[in-house]
């Protein structure tokens, strides 16, 4: 017992120090529980976050079956700041003079260079099987995932609060974001089986090792990235002019498929005729999502399963003597999809002054063609070049987890750091408590939290209806204070899953 | 304790969940400043192509202005005006078909017979009551005289003759004595029948020799079956000769002139005259028989000429000394001819007709003193001594005649030499044929639109263009004195009119009430002579087509006011009254009169407070504005424009929004506000040119009220009042050149405020 406290006040000391967030698989159980899972989720979710899981026998029937059986969004990031949120935008202010100084400094900080970001993925899990035999189990499981990430600037808030003005933009200020979006699928087989078993070991009986692997095959649907850079400096009307609106800017967008092959007919097409319209070239209709990139990816982790029914904890021993404690391990998403389709890069550099000369043009026909100069001869004016394929690395992760069950009390602990910040994934390492508790033993009430990872520490809960043979669950987190790390906010629900 | 466990389990739940950050419902103000320079130093020359103030390559301004060699402008407009031609006033001449009468007038009647004496004769013993036997030749007989006078029956060898009504003359009786001694006298009496006609003598008729007598007739006497009765006178003497006979050798006719007659005609030729009349209604000829009448074209046909006699017109001419051609000398007047030559047999036969003639007139000249044309018939009749003796003999009387009719008709003039008489002609399309014309009649009035005009007439008020012209180029050919009675009416883009007239001036072209003006209406009533304009034609000699021209300016009309309306439709009737006073002169068959209208106004005006006003749509509903709603308002509105003014014109601005019904929205500037002042540039003293550009600026702020209420905007009406250059608080009349320009710079400074609220 000593030494289980002194494991929790270990790891809980070490997601405190390195701070964090990650992309783990979420389900219904799992985000209601602080969005662990690698000692607790089973069945055909399992493939996603420990395939050892496979081997858990939770519920009695050995096979579930999901129809649309996951749907999790999750939203976060710095940029997703409820606290300031709330303190600025909530409060009837008008957003101005030093509020609106306040505001960006709390948002984003005083130094002008400082960035936010907002990302958000997206999981469907449209089908899953999984079948559990005395000795081995597998699965069969689809998930589609997209995740994008946004990172923005504090001028480009700036530009948004304040409009052009001269007063604010008399001097060059930068103007930056990046988006990166990327979507794929993934078909994914899991196999486990028990690798060793103990009578004794240690504190425990009945120890159990499983180990599980789940290889998949990733099919890239389409993937964007965008990296704009610029400065932007408004000046006010003087002895010798009435000021100008100066923007200096580069960008490049990598895009694959069609979009890419238009984007370079554009390039081409302006290079003959400074004529060609962007909307001529570009009218990306997606008919090649699911086309452009492939990869393989790999889940794997193991599991040790063991009877502590004999050791009395406090407070656990209330909800039940019989009491089981896994350990988990695993290793996920390891992998990338590579975008291979016609891969190409279009860039541009250039300046915009908007100095009110129109030249000799008639003022009517320069202000009617100024959408249409700005979309196809300033920023439009790019250039193109191909490239190599662009590789997505999965937002793998290392995941350590303990799940204690006690009668219908569930509790367990999950840490876990990501290998990359794609998407929600964050290098950052998390924390995840959580406790489930069935009432009348078919309905889940969970809650937990996880600190770290992607966002400021969030709380989560969930609930729903949980039998042998069916299961309608739904859960959701939400930070607890988002001003520092930003906050999050996930959603889930467990589709149709059948057991039998 | 187990419920007070699960009970803290839940509470901390609790706590923990509320303690995590719910983002609450947005509501915020965003407040977005704006400050963009819209314009940097634009030039708008006055005038120019695209970009230009006036745009002259638009449809509507694209002929109207020029722009002289000092660069000075002229807004000029050349419309042409569509009249009808004044052929109206081409004389019409028309000539009286006349039918004429020929008749074979007196029989002259010659040979009685075909062959060579002998008609008759008497014998000797006859003629002596002696025995020829007994007196051989040399014998003495004693004097004495006819016992019983001898009839010779020559009737019965005048193979030519058979009978004849005797009008005038005689006939010719040659005798030969072949009795063989010499007479004295012989005693002729010519019986017709047994009634005696005439009688005659022969004196010393020796024998052998041959002599003739005439025996003259009586009009009336009645010759048929001619007998001679003869009685010879001799004295003693001795006979020369055998005994022989007394012969009668021939008869012929000596001016033997009969009214009837059957017998074997020699050619009779006979002739009458005639004249047709012109109708002198239109055109004189007058006694000056060098007036004519050329002729573009024209039929002269003569009918069939009717044949009353029984013997065939061998040849039959008819002349018109009046009808000429070219060169019109009189050897050159036409005559017409039936005859039998060139292989066409033309002969009238006898109790026949001709065949219809007609004859084409283009291209003669008419000669027609005291308006007549008189023209001659002669004919010569066939010889029927030559023709087979049966068919020798013919009847005729006097009276018998050859008849037709000639008509002059469809006579189209080309040119004519003489008096025209007045000619009224309506320049315009008469609806209805009253010889009314309606100024207002859309069918009767020549309306011209210079769509350049109505839009400057529309938006520009007051202002008074210093020197306007208005020209009427026109090309004419009329060689006679023509005179115009023209209305002219303009009305400008607000339908005011001004007529232009030339009453008040300096009388070159005012109409007198007594001149013929009626007829020239507006709206049904007669306009007045102070309402018109009249211009003589300049005459054209010597013929062709001239350019001339007549200039209307403010010292003979009221030009000035007619074209400082700014009309945007020039109506136009009137009337041409040729050879008003009835001269002497030449017309054409064409009388060309192509006018166009030419208004020239220089840009040189004066205006002390002149307005211009345009109201266009501007829809600025998508404006934000709480009164509608909207989460987003604009809190500040400022648009600051600096400029450069080398326009001798300075504006004074009012802008007003209109709603949808017109209603006024807001007005800038208010009343309390500065007013939006562009001065004028100075102007050279000398040429009235701009010289020195104008720099100041000017602020079009709207504050938050009227902010919030431009949503409402549909129309902007921007009110100019235009002020030329001051000098010494006198406004000047100024000069504008194309290439006075202005340039504007142009800032908007604009907060926007928006409302975030779920």
């Amino acid at each position: 017992m000593n030494k289980l406290k002194t494991l929790l006040t270990i790891c809980f000391a070490f997601s405190a120090a390195l701070v964090v967030a990650q992309g783990r698989h979420y389900t219904t159980s799992s985000l209601g529980m602080g969005g662990g899972g690698t000692a607790y989720v089973d069945g055909y979710h399992a493939n996603f976050i420990n395939p050892a899981n496979l081997m858990f026998k939770t519920h009695r029937p050995k096979r579930s079956l999901g129809l649309i059986g996951g749907v999790g969004a999750r939203v976060g990031g710095t940029l997703v700041n409820i606290s300031n949120y709330n303190k600025y935008l909530t409060k009837g202010l008008t957003i101005e003079g030093q509020t609106r100084v306040n505001m960006l400094n709390d948002f984003f900080g005083s130094n002008p260079e400082n960035t936010r970001e907002l990302s958000g993925t997206v999981n469907i899990v449209p089908f899953g099987f999984s079948n559990r035999g005395n000795k081995s189990a597998f699965s069969l499981s689809s998930r589609v995932r997209a995740s994008e990430d946004l990172v923005i600037n504090k001028g480009l808030a700036e530009l948004g609060f304040y409009g052009l003005d001269s007063e604010k933009f008399g001097s060059p200020t930068a103007v930056n974001f990046d988006l990166n979006v990327v979507s794929f699928g993934e078909i994914s087989i899991g196999y486990a089986r028990e690798v060793m078993n103990f009578d004794n070991l240690f504190f425990a009986k009945d120890v159990k090792i499983y180990a599980g692997i789940a290889p998949k095959y990733l099919i890239g649907a389409q993937s964007s990235k965008m990296d704009f850079n610029s400065d932007i400096k408004v000046t006010g009307p003087n002895n010798i002019n009435q000021g100008s609106v100066v923007h200096n800017f580069n960008y490049s967008i990598y895009s694959f498929g069609d979009l890419s092959q238009q984007l370079q007919d554009y390039s081409g097409a302006r290079k003959l005729d400074q004529e060609a319209k962007l909307k001529e070239y570009v009218d990306y209709s997606g008919s090649d999502v699911g086309t452009v990139g492939s990869g393989f990816g790999l889940d794997m982790g193991v599991t040790a399963e063991m009877d502590i029914s004999h050791i009395y904890i406090p407070v656990l021993n209330f909800f039940g003597k019989d009491k089981t404690l896994r350990l988990s391990m695993s290793l996920t998403d390891l992998g990338k999809v590579s975008f291979d389709d016609n891969p190409s890069r279009i860039y541009a550099d250039g300046t915009f002054t908007f100095d009110g000369d129109i030249g000799d043009t008639e003022i009517g026909d320069y202000y009617d063609n100024l959408q249409d100069s700005l979309q196809n001869d300033i920023y439009g004016n790019f250039d193109s070049e191909k490239v190599g394929a662009v590789d997505y690395r999965l937002p793998g992760m290392y995941n350590f987890g303990a799940a204690i069950t006690a009668g219908k009390l569930m509790l367990a602990i999950d840490y876990g750091f990501g290998f990359n910040n794609n998407g929600t994934n964050s290098k950052r390492s998390s924390l995840n408590l959580g406790a489930e508790y069935r009432l009348l033993g078919f309905m889940p009430l969970r809650v937990g939290t996880r600190m770290g990872g992607y966002s400021a520490a969030a709380y989560t809960a969930g609930l729903g209806l949980d039998f042998n043979y069916f299961e309608l669950t739904v859960a959701g987190s939400i930070v607890n204070n988002s001003k520092e790390n930003g906050g999050s906010a996930t959603g889930v629900w467990s589709g149709l899953v059948f057991r039998f | 304790m187990g419920k007070t466990n699960r009970l803290i389990c839940l509470l901390v739940g609790f706590i923990l969940l509320y303690g995590c950050e719910i983002p609450k419902k947005p509501d915020f103000t965003t407040s977005h400043k704006i400050e963009a320079p819209l314009l940097f130093d634009k030039e708008y020359q006055f005038l120019g192509g695209e970009g230009a103030l006036l745009d002259t390559t638009k449809s509507e301004f694209d002929s109207l202005f020029t722009v002289l060699g000092n660069e000075q402008i002229v807004i000029s407009i050349e419309e042409d005006f569509d009249f009808g031609d004044l052929d109206d006033a081409i004389p019409v001449v028309n000539v009286d078909p006349t039918s004429f009468q020929s008749q074979v007038g007196e029989l002259e009647i010659g040979s009685f017979s075909s062959g060579n004496g002998n008609l008759g004769t008497a014998s000797f013993e006859d003629l002596t009551g002696f025995n020829p036997a007994l007196i051989p030749s040399g014998t003495p007989i004693v004097g004495g005289t006819t016992p019983s006078p001898v009839i010779i029956d020559v009737g019965n060898n005048t193979d030519f003759f058979a009978s004849a009504t005797v009008k005038s003359g005689g006939i010719e009786v040659a005798v030969t004595n072949s009795l063989g001694f010499d007479i004295s006298n012989i005693g002729l009496k010519l019986m017709s029948g047994s009634t005696e006609v005439t009688t005659g003598n022969l004196t010393d008729v020796n024998h052998g020799e041959t002599t003739s007598t005439t025996l003259g007739f009586n009009e009336g006497d009645v010759l048929s079956d001619l007998k001679i009765e003869v009685t010879v006178t001799w004295v003693a003497q001795n006979t020369s000769a055998e005994p022989g006979e007394l012969v009668v050798e021939n008869i012929v006719g000596d001016n033997l002139v009969a009214s009837a007659v059957e017998a074997a005609l020699e050619p009779q030729d006979f002739s009458s005259s005639n004249t047709s009349n012109f109708d002198a209604s239109e055109f004189d000829f007058g006694t000056d028989d060098s007036y004519y009448v050329e002729l573009k074209s024209g039929d002269l046909t003569i009918a069939p000429i009717q044949n009353g006699l029984d013997i065939t017109i061998e040849n039959l001419t008819i002349s018109f000394p009046g009808i000429r051609s070219f060169p019109y000398g009189e050897a050159d007047s036409l005559v017409i001819t039936y005859s039998n030559s060139g292989g066409v047999d033309e002969r009238i036969l006898r109790s026949s007709s001709s065949v219809e003639k007609n004859i084409d007139l283009s291209g003669y000249r008419l000669f027609a003193p005291n308006n007549e044309i008189s023209y001659t018939i002669s004919a010569i009749t066939e010889n029927t001594q030559d023709a087979p003796s049966s068919d020798q003999m013919r009847v005729l009387s006097e009276d018998q005649e050859i008849s037709s009719s000639v008509e002059i008709s469809n006579l189209v003039i080309k040119e004519a030499f003489g008096i025209v008489k007045q000619q009224n002609v309506l320049l315009n399309t008469d609806e209805g044929g009253d010889e009314i014309l309606d100024i207002f009649n859309d069918q009767e009035s020549e309306l011209t639109e210079i769509d350049g005009l109505e839009d400057l007439s529309k938006q520009l008020d007051g202002l008074d263009f210093t020197n306007p012209r208005l020209t009427i180029n026109y090309d004419s050919n009329i060689g006679i004195a023509t005179t115009i009675y023209g209305v002219f009416v303009g009305t400008n883009g607000n339908d005011e009119q001004v007529f232009l007239s030339g009453s008040n001036r300096d009388g070159t072209f005012e109409v007198d009430p007594t001149d013929p003006i009626s007829g020239l209406h507006a709206n049904g009533i007669q306009l007045t002579a102070d309402q018109m304009i009249k211009f003589e034609l300049e005459k054209v000699i010597g013929g062709g087509t001239a350019s001339s021209s007549i200039t209307f300016n403010k010292d003979n009309t009221n030009v000035d006011e007619f074209l400082n309306n700014l009309p945007s439709e020039i109506r136009f009737i009137g009337k041409a009254v040729v050879n008003q006073n009835e001269q002497e002169g030449i017309i054409g068959d064409s009388l060309v009169f192509e006018p166009m209208i030419s208004v020239d106004l220089p840009l040189t005006f004066t205006s002390t407070g002149s307005t211009f006003k345009d109201t266009t749509d501007q829809d600025l509903s998508n404006l934000p504005s709480s009164l509608k709603g909207d989460d987003s308002q604009i809190t500040k509105g400022e648009i600051v424009i600096s400029y450069s003014n080398g326009l001798p014109i300075g504006f004074d601005l009012e802008i007003n929004f209109l709603d949808s019904l017109d209603n006024n929205v807001t007005t800038i500037p208010l009343s309390t506000d500065d007013p939006l002042n562009l001065d004028p540039s100075e102007i050279d003293p000398v040429t009235s040119f701009s010289s020195t550009a104008t720099n100041g600026s000017l602020i079009v702020a709207l504050n938050a009220d009227q902010l919030k209420k431009l949503y409402r905007t549909k129309k902007l009406e921007v009110n100019a009042t235009l002020i030329t250059t001051s000098v010494n608080g006198v406004n000047q009349s100024v000069k504008l050149r194309s290439t006075d320009k202005i340039t504007l710079s142009v800032r908007a400074n604009i907060s926007i405020e928006t409302d975030v609220k779920l």
